[in-house]
């Protein structure tokens, strides 16, 4: 059974009544537990949107979404939802509750009514997991974004989560802070967690087993990324850039050398290039 | 501008303060509070100073960090502290000059006294007060507030919402902070200036910061309201707690000290007041204080 699956889900910003025009339309999307899903898509194409239906922070105004065999619908079991399917915010600033980072990592299981000496292990083990553990008693302003996106990936780990929601995590933090995040995504996902990692950065998708573009709403591509780093014109069409990489291979193709368009980070790219030589 | 508000700041440190029950803090700081006002001669003033500085360096905190707390209040002292120089008028004068026939411009030793005792006055309050923040971090201190006004709750008032906004609002000082500073410097890119011309000149010029800074705390607010609610916030009672409060030794010899304390004061405003009519003879006609 999928941990994620949506049906036919359509969403609106407008009047639920009158809907002229619609974020989501029709999304039929099914992840499974322990993938590394990438969801890309230009701005204003609906990922931030579908984000927010799979945690229940948002309801479809059509069709349904399971998350882990609970719909999102059901009210009374939405804090089942949650809990299941963490979330981590694009503004790190945003999403620290407390002052201090084990308060603001304890704030989840709080919520969740875990008792007192549990909570202390939870806090230590989230933080020992994405390698905050000396920051603990630090006061979360002064961390770099990076480091607080960290303290924000141990408050969603504290409550056991079975997927996170990166939604474009990553999308204000230097190089530094970028790597730091998606190496502590791929070491999570390891781990045994579902990660969903909302990203507009064509280089972070080659971190993930699988794509899904999105534009103006619709699914446009599902599949391997090195497929659709093969697939230019997918890429245009949903207004993404592909990375350089890619980009110079393809070229290369177009020059006429035998050379597979879809290579994924640099170490690939140099090997087919020896290759020919 | 605002880098100098140092009021819900917290200083991590290991000491003997920090680990106070933040219950025992609140109640004590009001305690002190009070027994500050109580305060009428100099030999109290100089009591409170070295008690406080003793609570200064026991936790830890840098002096100067505590001192500069001052200075936001540095006008209102100043500006209090000059009005009572010219307004006191009993005692022995010391300077006199007549303005018009009727209006007279004196000052007199109760009024430099009065000053004196006001500015030591405001920045004990201030210092002790900030020192409550220096040593409590803004959750315990919610927490502590929460547990204090627990009784409240019998009336129906919301006690744990309240704790919430205040821990939140504590919570993002030092961002709205940052955010003021980086607007003020976008605005002055663009040519704005905030130290230039009268006083009407420069609360225009501030207009273009606080429009942007409400615009964009409304957006962090909403932020901030997904962010809970991904985290399963309720305010039930289902709800448990990382950090339990406990009294323990600490805090009753802390409460046994802040007594003591309090105890000095009283008694030399009630019984006393000789060691300083010997320091200040006419000291002691000072009616008002």
């Amino acid at each position: 059974m999928p941990i994620i699956e949506l049906k036919n889900v359509s969403y609106t910003y407008d009047d639920a009544d009158s809907p002229n025009k619609f974020a989501l339309e029709k999304i039929n999307l099914k992840v499974e537990e322990g993938e590394f899903v990438a969801l890309l898509g230009a701005n204003g194409s609906g990922k931030s949107t579908l984000a927010k239906l799979l945690n229940g922070l948002y309801t479809p105004y059509s069709g349904n979404v399971i998350v882990n065999g609970v719909d999102t619908l059901d009210e009374e079991r939405i804090f089942e939802v949650r809990k299941c399917a963490g979330m981590v915010f694009q503004n790190p600033d945003n999403q620290m509750v407390a002052t201090i980072v084990e308060d603001d990592v304890a704030f989840g299981p709080e919520n969740l009514g875990v008792p007192r000496e549990e909570i202390v292990e939870r806090v230590n083990f989230a933080l020992d997991a994405v390698g905050m553990g000396e920051f603990k008693k630090n006061s979360a302003h002064r961390l770099s974004g990076g480091q607080k996106q960290r303290v924000a990936i141990a408050g969603v780990l504290a409550m056991r989560p079975k997927i996170i929601i990166f939604d474009e995590a990553t999308s204000m933090l230097d190089p530094k802070g970028r790597k730091e995040v998606l190496s502590v995504a791929k070491k999570l996902n390891k781990e045994g967690i579902t990660i969903i990692h909302i990203t507009h950065n064509m280089d972070e998708v080659a971190f993930a087993v699988r794509a899904v573009c999105l534009k103006e709403g619709r699914i446009v591509f599902d599949g391997a990324p090195r497929e659709l780093f093969s697939r230019p014109q997918t890429l245009i069409e949903c207004k993404l850039s592909p990375p350089p990489v890619s980009e110079l291979a393809r070229l290369l193709k177009a020059g006429g050398m035998n050379i597979d368009a879809g290579v994924l980070d640099e170490e690939e790219v140099t090997e087919a290039i020896c290759r020919l030589l | 501008m605002f880098r100098d508000i140092t009021l819900g700041q917290y200083y991590p440190a290991n000491s003997a303060v920090h680990r106070l029950d933040p219950r025992t803090k609140i109640l004590l700081t009001i305690f002190y509070i009070v027994g500050v006002f109580f305060i009428k001669t100099y030999f109290s003033y100089a009591v409170t100073i070295l008690f406080l500085t003793s609570v200064i360096l026991i936790s830890k905190i840098p002096v100067l960090s505590v001192l500069k707390s001052i200075r936001g209040i540095l006008f209102l002292v100043l500006f209090a502290s000059v009005l009572n120089l010219f307004f006191v008028s009993s005692g022995e004068v010391l300077f006199e000059s007549w303005i018009t026939p009727r209006w007279v411009f004196r000052i007199t030793m109760d009024g430099v006294h009065y000053s004196i005792k006001l500015t030591l006055r405001l920045i004990l309050l201030v210092t002790g007060a900030s020192l409550l923040t220096f040593t409590t971090t803004p959750v315990e201190l919610t927490d502590g507030m929460e547990s204090l006004m627990s009784p409240l709750k019998l009336i129906k008032v919301p006690v744990h919402d309240i704790a919430v906004i205040m821990s939140i609002a504590l919570r993002f000082i030092p961002t709205l902070l940052d955010e003021t500073n980086k607007i003020m410097n976008a605005q002055k890119a663009r040519g704005a200036s905030f130290d230039t011309g009268g006083i009407v000149k420069r609360a225009k010029a501030l207009l273009p910061i606080l429009i942007p800074l409400f615009v964009s705390s409304f957006r962090r607010a909403d932020e901030l309201a997904f962010a809970m609610n991904a985290r399963c916030y309720n305010a039930t009672d289902k709800r448990t707690k990382m950090k339990e409060l406990k009294f323990s030794l600490k805090d009753l010899i802390a409460l046994i000290l802040v007594l003591a304390f309090l105890t000095v004061v009283f008694l030399d405003r009630y019984y006393f007041m000789g060691i300083d009519s010997l320091l200040f003879p006419g000291v002691l006609r000072c009616a008002i204080l």
